[in-house]
């Protein structure tokens, strides 16, 4: 192995080592999942009896080191974490330790149940700043008073900015201390190898107290037959989460097996998987004026838990911390899954000129606009030629995708097709692979219905044939819901 | 084991043996997967999918055709990861609610070096990262990773060979890639 061999080996292996695996179902399971409960986040929890509000009636002094960061790093990105720091949630640490005339110093640590930031600094025997990412880290980890590590805190990110570095480490949420010690160590800065160890003890009292787990208790079945059960919400000085379970009603689940037996051979799932896990639900947190709040749920990083089979699964739902002043609504938006939906269209392509094609049936409209040569879309297509490219419009009522077609490949055979999206079929017979495409959204047309672009392209068809058809028989389906839960806020001390 | 379930009885092995046959395999599974996907809901939906798949088929599983069960289950993942950046890749056309926020695994790495290496195996096409992912971290050989991808074991190496002058271009090594030029990739076989 080269020295390039060993560094992309290396480099692998520390990005993966740092994933912590998820709960999977085996598919013979039952229930054999049971629903761990986190103290904060379990419903019926003991609630936390401090509050947000009541923090903010006070003027506590913001950190300078935090505020300054915070205005540089946070400019409208991050607003959560300076809410945080303004209501004076960070901790002023000031460890440092110097060797090789490096000293290496974190200066402020905020943590609460969401995630700890911690802040560094990298300075030379001349007081000057060192970029921080010239320290190359060995090690971080938290651990409790008995030695223990946070396993949620194995996952941690950096952000680098000229004098300061930013450690983030996400959901200490599984301990039930609040006395905890940040290990983080560095054994090389710029070329220097070195040690740089530093234990940090924080605590999560202050930010433990100004978070609350409120139960919300709601159970909405959509009229697709999910049952959504939201549990609670964790409010905290970073951020808010709604913890919530879904489960299919028994109706549903025979609906599910009678779809995955029409979808047979049309999904790229094994025989007959019926997808009840394959549908995702969307969400929004609003206040009384209709403002929506920001998103976290991806910042967040919330794993989704199998609590057995059939769907059957522990979710959450992050947004940013909700404010005193106002009153929160979560409202449910929409529930997304593929299910069996046929369009199909047959047409003349050296006609199309004279005769436009348009399909009206069902509901459902498709246009076929043009049959050209173009380049290929797919990069794993021949570039040496041109490719004979349909470019269609549909318009669909709540559908919003349409595979174009998954890239399949055959055992043994050394053969790659295209499979589980459309069908180009000739006069013939013939079936032409579908080896390139792309898919947008237009927006809606003046019946409601969503207006769809769609370009099928095959390297297959080498001439056009006399007719063309072309077929899809599934399609993701958005259903459109309203269902509005009044978020529970957390009440001031008396 | 549950008496009415939809799904069938494997012809050979029954729950337990399928379970202690994939379990080893579960960490690496999952890494592999997200290496390949970048996200860590889409990379545990593409294990799932594929532990589906591989209990749905575990009856065609022979070892006396010379494949682990260990490359055999990571075929299953690699082309369920590969089907999930794929469908990935088309609703991010359409969307443009997606969240584009730095993945914090990518700050971890420190060294420029190590980030420069996983941003250029970020950017690559999901068939050059997959044949990277599982020579570089799973240490499959050439031939393995072209049964696993179902390609010639020549396609294999051009794209190791190619990933690996992307990487040292993204490096910036202007010698590296004079190296790269003389030597070809080496193999672990």
């Amino acid at each position: 192995m080269t020295n390039l061999d060993k560094q992309i080996t290396q480099t692998l292996k520390k990005v993966a080592g740092e994933l912590e695996q998820p709960n999977f179902v085996m598919p013979y399971q039952v229930v054999a999942y049971k629903r761990k409960r986190s103290r904060l986040l379990g419903v019926g929890a003991v609630v936390l009896p401090v509050s947000i509000s009541c923090a903010l009636l006070l003027t506590i002094s913001v950190s300078p080191t935090f505020a300054a960061y915070v205005k540089s790093l946070f400019n409208g990105s991050d607003k959560e974490l300076q809410y945080a720091v303004q209501e004076g949630f960070s901790q002023k640490v000031n460890a440092s330790v110097t060797d090789q005339g490096y000293t290496l110093e974190i200066e402020e640590i905020l943590a609460d149940p969401m995630r700890i930031v911690a802040v560094y600094s990298i300075k030379d025997q001349q007081k000057n700043f060192i970029h921080p990412d010239k320290l190359q880290i060995s090690n971080v980890e938290v651990i409790d008073s008995k030695g223990n590590i946070i396993k949620e805190t194995r996952i941690y990110g950096l952000q680098n900015r000229e004098n300061y570095g930013y450690l983030t480490l996400k959901k200490p949420g599984e301990t039930e201390e609040q006395q905890l010690v940040l290990q983080f160590e560095g054994n090389q800065i710029d070329s220097v190898k070195g040690n740089w160890a530093l234990k940090v003890p924080f605590d999560l009292e202050k930010t433990t107290k100004a978070s609350q787990v409120l139960p919300i208790d709601k159970t909405y079945t959509t009229p697709q037959g999910l049952q959504i059960k939201l549990n609670s919400i964790m409010h905290s000085p970073t951020a808010a989460l709604v913890d919530y379970e879904t489960k299919w009603t028994e109706e549903a689940k025979k609906r599910l097996v009678e779809e995955s037996k029409q979808m047979k051979g049309k999904v790229d799932s094994a025989d007959p998987y019926v997808r009840y896990d394959d549908f995702k639900l969307n969400f929004h947190v609003e206040n009384e004026n209709g403002e929506e709040v920001n998103d976290l749920t991806r910042a967040l990083d919330t794993p989704r838990k199998a609590l057995g089979e059939y769907g059957h699964s522990n979710r959450q739902y992050g947004f940013a911390p909700l404010s005193p002043d106002h009153q929160y609504t979560l409202v449910l938006d929409s529930l997304v899954k593929t299910e069996p939906y046929e369009l199909g269209v047959s047409f003349e392509p050296k006609q199309l000129a004279d005769k436009p094609v348009r399909v009206d049936k069902d509901g459902k409209t498709i246009e076929i606009k043009s049959v050209t040569l173009d380049e290929p879309l797919n990069e794993a297509s021949p570039k040496t030629e041109k490719h004979v490219t349909i470019l269609l419009e549909a318009y669909v009522k709540d559908i919003s995708y349409i595979n174009i077609g998954d890239t399949i490949l055959i055992d043994d055979a050394h053969k790659i097709t295209n499979r589980f999206g459309w069908t180009i079929k000739d006069e013939a017979g013939k079936v032409y692979d579908v080896t390139g495409g792309d898919f947008k959204m237009i927006g809606k047309d003046e019946q409601g219905r969503n207006h769809i672009r769609m370009k099928l392209q095959s390297s297959d068809m080498k001439e056009l044939p006399q007719k063309l058809s072309l077929t899809s028989e599934l399609a993701e389906k958005s259903y459109e819901l309203d269902w509005k839960v009044p978020l529970p806020m957390p009440k001031e001390d008396k | 084991m549950k008496q009415n379930h939809h799904f069938p009885i494997p012809k050979e092995g029954g729950s337990v043996d399928f379970e202690t046959l994939v379990q080893p395999h579960l960490t690496s599974a999952f890494r592999v997967a997200y290496l390949i996907v970048h996200d860590y809901h889409l990379a545990q939906d593409a294990v799932q999918e594929a532990l589906w798949e591989a209990y749905q088929s575990l009856y065609r599983y022979d070892e006396r055709k010379g494949t682990s069960f260990r490359a055999w289950f990571m075929k299953i993942v690699t082309h369920r990861a590969l089907n999930v950046v794929r469908r990935k890749k088309n609703t991010e056309e359409y969307m443009d609610s997606i969240d584009p926020g730095q993945n914090p695994l990518e700050s971890i790495l420190q060294r420029e070096k190590e980030q420069q290496i996983w941003q250029a195996i970020q950017l690559m096409t999901p068939k050059h990262r997959s044949a990277v992912i599982l020579y570089y971290y799973e240490e499959f050989s050439v031939a393995e990773i072209a049964k696993i991808l179902g390609v010639f074991e020549g396609t294999v190496k051009s794209r190791l060979h190619k990933a690996r002058k992307l990487i040292a271009e993204n490096m910036q090594i202007k010698q590296e890639k004079q190296v790269i030029t003389e030597m070809g990739v080496i193999m672990h076989d």
